[in-house]
């Protein structure tokens, strides 16, 4: 039996040095890379066929070169290649930016926004100032010339004397003449006011047959699934989108 | 925007608010009797006319007057142009005035005008020959 047990001590010694010459080897093909991605804070990184997700992190690469692709929605790709030292860390970082097709449509998205928000808003307020401002002066100025017409007749109904005969006929005359001013001007507004009415049917229409400005993501890194929407009632673009690799 | 619509829609415009401010247009204001372009009808006429004797030949021509207005203080009685008599609307006998110093078989142009404040308003001329009773 103790033969045994040395036989078995002593394989169990070379696997023991196997291992741990194994393991020396490995400590020798690795090597280290601090990645820090400006731009974004956790976008979708690819290293060669590996899909990480982080950022301002050290990982555990083989020496060598590698490719790191960087993108997220509405970003530019960034597509380099870094290289690994044995036993060493070495520090790479990239900054990723908006694609400027994405940009365009953002402005051209807002100023659709501003054109249609003017076009909705524009002709009501002028609508409602001009047929109220129509109603005003009816109440406030044509009926109090009318009225004053009607006292100047009354008073000259009643005048004896020739003096106040003349007055208040030409009392009555001059507020005639006001009120009719007053009514031109009135129904004027009114008529302004259809026109603008008129021309908001117009405007809306148009704004109806106006595209909405639309962005299309072209799709950079694989098994991106992928879509991007304008939420207009939230007033925001919506994204969402999962990876797989 | 088409500029002929703009032109079209104000000419309707004009032709509705024409038509609105028509209001005072109806009213007359040459209605006053006593303006002197009153351009209405005759509102004092004379009805009758009866003679009696103050002191032959003077003679008393009393005259009946009819009167569509009430807004009056008086009436005067003028004979061939010349004042002869005036008359309270709170007198007695109101509305009849009297011309009483006419002369028989004399023939007078009168004219009778009511009268309010200083303003008048007269009737048409008539001319009667006194009779001698």
């Amino acid at each position: 039996m103790p033969r045994f047990s040395g036989i078995v001590f002593l394989i169990l010694f070379f696997v023991g040095i196997i291992t741990q010459y194994s393991f020396a080897q490995a400590e020798e093909n690795t090597g280290y890379v601090h990645l820090k991605i400006y731009g974004v804070s956790k976008p979708l990184c690819r290293v060669d066929t590996s899909a990480v997700r982080v950022n301002d992190t050290l990982l555990n690469l083989s020496p060598g070169e590698h490719t790191v692709k960087i993108w997220m929605p509405t970003m530019l790709l960034v597509d380099s290649v870094i290289t690994i030292k044995t036993n060493d860390t070495v520090k790479y970082s990239f900054s990723i930016k908006r694609n400027p097709a994405y940009v365009k449509y953002a402005t051209d998205y807002f100023n659709y926004k501003q054109l249609r928000n003017k076009r909705f808003a524009v002709s009501p307020i002028l609508i409602g100032l001009t047929t109220g401002s129509a109603i005003v002066i009816d109440k406030f100025v044509a009926t109090k010339y009318y009225d004053n017409a009607i006292r100047s007749k009354e008073l000259y109904s009643k005048a004896s004397s020739q003096t106040l005969i003349d007055e208040y006929r030409d009392d009555f005359e001059m507020y005639k003449k006001k009120y009719k001013t007053t009514v031109y001007v009135e129904y004027g507004l009114y008529s302004l006011a259809g026109v603008l009415v008129a021309n908001y049917v117009r405007v809306l229409i148009k704004q109806r047959r106006t595209p909405v400005p639309f962005y299309k993501e072209e799709k950079l890194l694989s098994s991106i699934k992928f879509n991007m929407y304008p939420d207009f009632k939230s007033q925001s673009c919506m994204i969402g989108f999962n990876m797989g690799f | 925007m088409n500029k002929y619509r703009i032109i079209i829609g104000l000419l309707m415009v004009m032709i509705v608010a024409s038509n609105c401010s028509k209001k005072l247009d109806n009213i007359n204001i040459n209605d006053n009797p006593y303006d002197r372009d009153y351009v209405g009808p005759i509102v004092v006429s004379k009805s009758t006319i009866t003679t009696d004797t103050v002191s032959y030949p003077t003679m008393r021509n009393t005259i009946s007057v009819t009167k569509t207005i009430n807004n009056h203080d008086g009436i005067r009685l003028y004979r061939n142009g010349v004042l002869v008599s005036t008359k309270l609307a709170s007198s007695p006998g109101f509305p009849s005035i009297s011309d009483n110093s006419a002369v028989a078989f004399a023939t007078y142009t009168y004219q009778l005008r009511l009268f309010l404040g200083s303003g008048e308003t007269e009737s048409a001329d008539f001319s009667y020959t006194t009779p001698p009773w």
